[in-house]
């Protein structure tokens, strides 16, 4: 295998999977990349066994094949080389040369057959999905996310069509067992036997995708192969397993009669919300919400620092309410929502509230009380 | 490794080929035997021929080539860490079980000396153990089923591996260019465990151990000097005072075998010993003397000063 590629272009590419090359060492060949050069083009595969990223450049071909070198210390070669083409070429006993202006470097590779099997794309069965809409599903839904290992089948978000004649409704959902979010988008089109089953993207890869969603807005393309989720964006792709096990039914927590409904600003409740956390417990968070016609109380107290309060007013006109929850989780959900106000939605001081936006419909939030 | 390179485990293998061919593959199984009869090499044909979507893995595609280099990615090993195995390496195991399978058709995981997974770690696995994310297979392998926690026990199909026989630990040992004298007494010795034929003769153990009996056998009581020195020079060695001790019963018990008439001598190539000793005791003499390094043995188990415990036992076995 022989090319000659500019530094920038190399650079670029090499830094683009730094962050999916495996830091523990369970497999050596898992801490370097894969090089494959096919016609002019470039191929640089890394992967993690959980989320693998491929992406393509342009490049001179002169002999085509395959090779695959340290990932970190390539990298660090092609930065601190001086900016002209590189020449790249493998030797006897997976050996590789690197040439540039007047630096040689002969360094040990690995044989490429060892590399993971990385799947081979089709694109003729993906979905198509704005960035931005999925940049927005991801951010309001992701901080719910649960971080207790033992739970693996909530450590990630479920995704899930339901189709309704020409539209599709597509829900993104995650949960820790204290509250859990939900979006749904109203999309066209249909998404196939995957989506419609439901599946849970992990984590990890769930911070990827979200980190191709924040440059320019644009379209993505989202596939499923065998057992792998795989996002597509013009010459990347991002293939991440997706996790086994059922999602729990979470319809069946999102509470149906809840009419005691409080509309607040939420700037300011968020503000006050912050103010009031101070002085609740470190571990717990929690504030109380002393809700009464025309105003709403928040209140903390800790016996070891002292005790705040503050009101604000608020829209409600029903019976006089008392409710404690975790500072943490109220704010999480105030922080993402984008609306002026807030529908809290709440049934009685131990059952669990509901909050939306007031003017739009697609999130759903659900967060456990807590008894203070 | 695929089933053909098991060697003397043929009713094991066949209830996993059987469970192979019905498709009624357990998700949890304990493989008990002693060590070195061919536990782990079954295991990894198992999951190889699981992979490989055959009946036996077939060795040349690329699933079974990874699994040949031990790169494959769905498959989980998971070994003592120190003494025990720990909880967190239980939790990395169930994290990468959590996702589904690499490329594989379902997840292989295989927990060796299960006996040694650490109270925390053993009840961490519990859950995993009775259902398995997806459809993972596990095995556990313990030589020592007793120290396995019974609610672990309970949750796996256990399969039992026999001591391979004499023969077939000669017949490999001889395989790995070993000489003929030297493989009939590792493979008598071996119990029954290739692991430990191969450790007999791999290392200077069988010459130590003929210069051990020899010593011991020649000590009178006349001639104390030389049995404190003798005590003195086992007090430094004392890591393997158990193993030595199980020679010299097995060396007694051929003394024993020659006096009733046997042929069946495990300790061949000191026949002519065991023909002296037989020649100068009494059936009842060595039955005593079984019986005190039997106390020794024991006695070692309990923490006693190794020294004063060789002295009385050599004084005791001392010819007068």
């Amino acid at each position: 295998m022989q090319f000659t590629v500019t530094k920038d272009i190399f650079l670029k590419g090499l830094q683009r999977v730094q962050s999916i090359v495996e830091k523990r060492n369970t497999m050596p060949i898992l801490s370097n990349v894969l090089l494959e050069t096919v016609d002019d083009r470039l191929d640089i595969t890394a992967t993690d066994l959980e989320v693998g990223m491929k992406s393509s450049y342009p490049v001179t071909t002169v002999k085509p094949g395959k090779i695959t070198v340290s990932a970190k210390k390539l990298f660090e070669i092609i930065r601190e080389l001086p900016d002209a083409d590189i020449t790249f070429s493998t030797k006897e006993n997976d050996w590789v040369e690197l040439r540039c202006g007047k630096a040689v470097f002969n360094i040990v590779g690995l044989s490429p057959d060892e590399f993971p099997y990385f799947p081979s794309i089709q694109e003729n069965n993906f979905i198509k999905i704005e960035s931005e809409l999925l940049r927005d599903m991801i951010e309001k839904t992701s901080f719910a996310i649960c971080h207790d290992e033992t739970k693996y089948n909530l450590n990630g978000v479920f995704l899930k069509a339901a189709e309704a004649g020409e539209k599709t409704a597509l829900k993104m959902v995650a949960t820790d067992g204290h509250r859990l979010s939900l979006m749904e988008k109203t999309l066209e089109g249909s998404f196939g036997p995957e989506l419609s089953k439901g599946v849970i993207f992990p984590k990890k890869g769930i911070f990827e995708i979200k980190k191709f969603t924040e440059d320019e807005p644009c379209e993505l393309l989202l596939g499923f192969l065998d057992n792998s989720a795989v996002i597509k964006k013009n010459n990347m792709v991002v293939v991440m397993r997706l996790v086994d096990g059922e999602f729990p039914d979470y319809t069946r927590v999102i509470p149906q009669n809840n009419d005691r409904i409080v509309k607040v600003d939420r700037e300011q409740l968020f503000h006050s919300l912050r103010r009031m956390a101070i002085l609740s417990s470190e571990k717990s968070k929690g504030v109380k919400l002393e809700i009464d016609r025309e105003k709403i109380i928040i209140s903390s107290s800790n016996p070891e620092l002292g005790e705040a309060r503050e009101d604000m007013e608020s829209d409600y006109d029903g019976e006089p309410l008392q409710i404690g929850f975790n500072a943490k989780y109220l704010l999480d959900v105030l922080g993402v929502v984008d609306s002026q106000f807030i529908l809290l939605c709440l049934r009685d001081e131990l059952s669990p509230a509901l909050i939306r936006a007031a003017e739009k419909e697609d999130f759903t939030s659900v967060i456990m009380p807590m008894r203070l | 490794m695929s089933f053909s390179g098991v060697v003397g485990q043929d009713s094991a293998v066949t209830v996993l080929e059987r469970s192979l061919a019905a498709h009624r593959v357990a998700h949890a199984y304990l493989f008990t035997g002693i060590e070195g009869c061919g536990k782990r090499t079954t295991a990894l044909a198992f999951i190889e021929a699981i992979f490989c979507g055959r009946a036996e893995g077939c060795g040349s595609c690329p699933s079974c080539r990874k699994m040949a280099s031990g790169q494959h990615p769905d498959l989980h090993l998971v070994e003592p860490d120190g003494a025990f195995i720990k909880i967190d390496q239980i939790r990395e195991l169930q994290r990468q079980l959590a996702l589904r399978p690499y490329e594989a058709p379902r997840k292989g995981c295989i927990i060796e000396a299960a006996d040694r997974l650490h109270p925390a770690a053993a009840n961490a696995l519990l859950k995993t153990l009775e259902e398995p994310p997806g459809n993972a297979v596990l095995i556990l392998l313990s030589p020592n089923p007793a120290g396995v926690l019974p609610t672990i026990i309970s949750r796996c199909q256990q399969l039992r591996f026999a001591s391979l026989p004499q023969e077939t630990v000669e017949r490999l040992v001889l395989a790995g260019g070993v000489e003929q004298e030297a493989a009939r007494v590792a493979a008598s010795l071996s119990e029954g465990s290739m692991a430990k034929a191969l450790e007999i003769v791999n290392g200077a153990a069988l010459e130590e151990r003929a210069r051990f009996i020899e010593t011991v056998c020649s000590l009178s009581v006349n001639d104390a000097g030389r049995i404190f020195a003798f005590s003195e020079a086992f007090d430094k060695q004392k890591d393997k005072a158990a193993g030595m001790l199980d020679m010299l019963q097995s060396f007694l018990r051929d003394v024993l075998l020659r006096l009733g008439g046997s042929p069946e001598i495990v300790n061949c190539d000191l026949a002519p010993l065991v023909e002296q000793v037989a020649g100068h005791n009494s059936l009842d003499e060595v039955m005593g003397k079984i019986g005190t390094v039997t106390t020794m043995q024991q006695a070692l188990q309990r923490n006693v000063n190794p020294r004063l415990a060789m002295e009385t036992l050599v004084m005791r076995l001392a010819n007068t």
